[in-house]
């Protein structure tokens, strides 16, 4: 039973990071209809610069989330601009998959650059610390990555609920043109939330380069994931896309400790698959955004 | 004597018309591929060497390149082959199989013999050019196994054998339950299936094991699987960040069980990457050159190591791995063969497999029609690595 608790906490775990990056997904989807496949490179990125910044610096782990989250909500601001909204204006939001693919392609064509072909990781936010409860291992980044997921959906919670920021990115969500008419500016809400997204890819990276090893070569299953995740979960959907990520990420643990490793990756698609097909609009998500 | 290394330029877009005229002088080179094998320059041998200096096999192939310019420079420093000098012509493959084949197909009929690519899906793709050419293509991935007879070599240990002097080691030392956890990559099934095969020989039990996706960033389903049996050690059979992935899980599930990789990980690079989560035993079965030093090997081979093991340090400013040593023994290998052959380039497969007893550094070769590899378990032994070095523990 405990070899059981364990590889579910492996997989909340891995979860975790597949939910902030469907949570980015998510939110760019909703204001800007564009799906940005380059959600999952922007984490590695963020991990190989926390790294970086972390051997420059001597600084402890912890103070790089402090130093690369802001960097990255204003450098997904700059790829807003430069990018995704010149593209945009030309482009059908189908098309800029595309533009979000070749990003992604080129995300790792810079990783490898500029940090090769090795692996990186850097040491835990509180050491190698770990709890054991009946014989089931905790490690302490598992938590750290868990409570970033909290913090993160508590305060997009708050400012999509409780502030008026909030109430023009919903109006804007809900109805761009309609909202663009009412004289919110379309175009900040959308730097807005693409800046957001950045500093989660930056949380997710920070918090998840302590527990593994990260490379060039990882972006792309993580890309993979968020996107599965936000799209099972519901596109547009913050709690959906939570939910699918922490799914996802339980769905291939279970599978993996039973089955072989590509069999695991192919059964958890195919439960999303079905999963999509019984329920289009994903866990959580609306009628109306399967209809648009 | 100094060496001419020529790097060929990387592809440029061209205009369709010329284009066009590549891919017709591309197609008469395939095909008239037989006529086109022997170097056009008759004042010197060329050897065409085609590593991975980028992509995911650049770990191996920039030692790889540097192993083979120190071989070339001593076989060139002794005075050439047969009183020609040795000239090598280098192609990076990005790793990619397609890029290989690219680079092979500008090479023949410039190049007497072909040295590499790094990686055994690279290598697969560039034998059918180097068969239809009739030239020898030593690869320097052991991953590939050549069929006997065929122009194609491969470079260092069979997995078999690595793996069976793994396990016979264990089961000297009271070790005969142990878990396996590899990746689902050609690499990882291999040794998978040859751990799963020794143990049947050897009489040790494989009480538990899952495989895991090279780009995976968790293992700890697999782990709880492959340690669910009870294990007195594990085999972690994947290299480079999978194998990261791995030995930080077994350091954060605290199994504190002895631990086996493959010889994939065998770069002083990697080893200092995961200094800090290397398990308390790591062992690696490994070739002559990492354990020359610490066993009793005869005068000339000991020469044979020091020579290239010095040179190198000096010339490098660190010490040679798995990349550097295989491609120096690749290209004394073909000299040897091209010198036998009177630089008769479709005669120096015979004369490359009918060589017997030559030391290399990797170890010492006896090829035949059959066996296209030439290393046998006298030339693997087990090391420890602690803190990025390697230490020899038995064989």
């Amino acid at each position: 039973m405990s070899g059981l608790i364990q590889v579910l906490i492996g997989g909340l775990a891995d979860g975790g990071v597949y939910a902030l990056i469907a949570l980015g997904v998510s939110l760019v989807y909703s204001i800007s209809r564009i799906i940005n496949l380059a959600q999952g490179g922007f984490v590695v990125l963020a991990a190989l610069l926390a790294v970086s910044i972390q051997q420059w610096l001597g600084v402890p782990p912890l103070v790089t989330v402090v130093i690369v989250v802001p960097l990255f909500a204003v450098l997904m601001a700059v790829v807003e601009r430069l990018v995704m909204a010149p593209a945009a204006a030309r482009a059908t939001p189908d098309r800029m998959l595309l533009v979000t693919v070749g990003l992604l392609q080129a995300i790792g064509g810079l990783l490898l650059l500029v940090w090769g072909n090795l692996p990186y990781t850097m040491q835990p936010f509180s050491g190698d610390t770990a709890i054991t409860i009946g014989g089931v291992r905790i490690v302490s980044q598992y938590l750290w990555i868990i409570g970033a997921l909290v913090v993160t959906v508590a305060a997009l919670w708050f400012l999509v609920q409780r502030t008026s920021l909030g109430l023009t990115m919903r109006a804007t969500a809900s109805n761009p043109e309609a909202a663009a008419l009412q004289g919110i500016n379309v175009g900040r809400i959308r730097l807005i939330a693409f800046s957001l997204a950045g500093a989660m890819a930056a949380l997710a990276g920070t918090t998840v380069i302590p527990a593994t090893f990260l490379q060039f070569s990882t972006v792309t299953p993580y890309a993979v994931a968020g996107f599965i995740a936000a799209v099972a979960g519901g596109l547009g959907s913050t709690a959906g896309a939570v939910v699918g990520g922490l799914v996802l990420g339980l769905l291939q643990g279970l599978f993996s400790r039973y089955t072989s490793g590509d069999l695991a990756q192919v059964i958890a698609m195919a439960v999303l698959i079905v999963l999509l097909l019984v329920r289009p609009t994903g866990l959580l998500g609306k009628t109306s955004e399967v209809r648009r | 004597m100094t060496i001419a290394v020529q790097f060929s330029p990387p592809p440029r877009p061209s205009p369709p018309r010329r284009r066009l005229g590549f891919v017709f002088a591309a197609l008469a080179l395939a095909t008239t591929g037989c006529s086109a094998s022997a170097a056009s320059d008759d004042s010197a041998y060329t050897l065409g060497l085609i590593t991975s200096q980028t992509g995911t096999g650049s770990q191996l192939g920039v030692g790889e390149l540097q192993g083979a310019q120190l071989a070339v420079d001593q076989i060139n420093a002794r005075g050439g082959v047969n009183g020609k000098p040795l000239r090598l012509r280098t192609a990076d493959d990005q790793s990619n199989p397609a890029q290989a084949v690219l680079q092979t197909r500008k090479m023949l009929g410039s190049v007497d013999a072909l040295v590499g690519p790094s990686l055994s899906g690279p290598c697969q793709a560039v034998i059918p050019l180097a068969s239809s050419a009739q030239l020898i293509d030593y690869c320097l991935s052991p991953g590939v196994k050549p069929k006997p007879g065929s122009y194609q070599w491969s470079a260092s240990a069979p997995t078999d054998t690595l793996a069976e002097r793994l396990l016979a080691y264990w089961k000297s030392q009271g070790i005969t339950r142990v878990g396996l956890i590899y990746t689902t990559d050609a690499s990882g099934l291999d040794g998978a299936h040859a751990i799963q095969s020794a143990a049947a020989h050897t009489g040790v039990s494989v009480v538990g094991q899952a495989s895991y996706s090279p780009t995976a960033v968790s293992v700890t389903s697999q782990l709880q699987a492959t340690t669910s049996g009870t294990p007195q050690a594990l085999v972690v059979w994947s290299s480079g960040a999978a194998a990261g992935v791995a030995f930080k899980g077994i350091d954060q599930m605290g199994l504190k069980l002895p631990v086996a990789t493959t010889d994939g990980n065998l770069t002083y690079a990697f080893l200092r990457r995961i200094a800090d989560y290397t398990p308390d035993t790591l062992l690696i079965p490994a070739t002559r050159d990492f354990w020359w030093q610490q066993q009793n090997t005869s005068t000339q081979v000991q020469q044979l190591e020091r020579g290239y093991h010095d040179e190198f340090r000096a010339r490098y400013g660190a010490d040679p791995d798995f990349g550097p040593g295989v491609a120096y023994d690749g290209v004394l290998l073909v000299a040897q063969a091209l010198e036998k052959a009177h630089g008769n380039v479709a005669g120096a497969r015979d004369a490359l497999e009918s060589l017997r007893g030559v030391s290399g550094v990797v170890g010492t070769y006896s090829f035949a029609r059959d066996n296209h590899r030439g290393i046998g378990a006298d030339d693997v032994g087990i090391v420890r690595a602690t803190g990025g070095r390697l230490t020899f523990v038995g064989r």
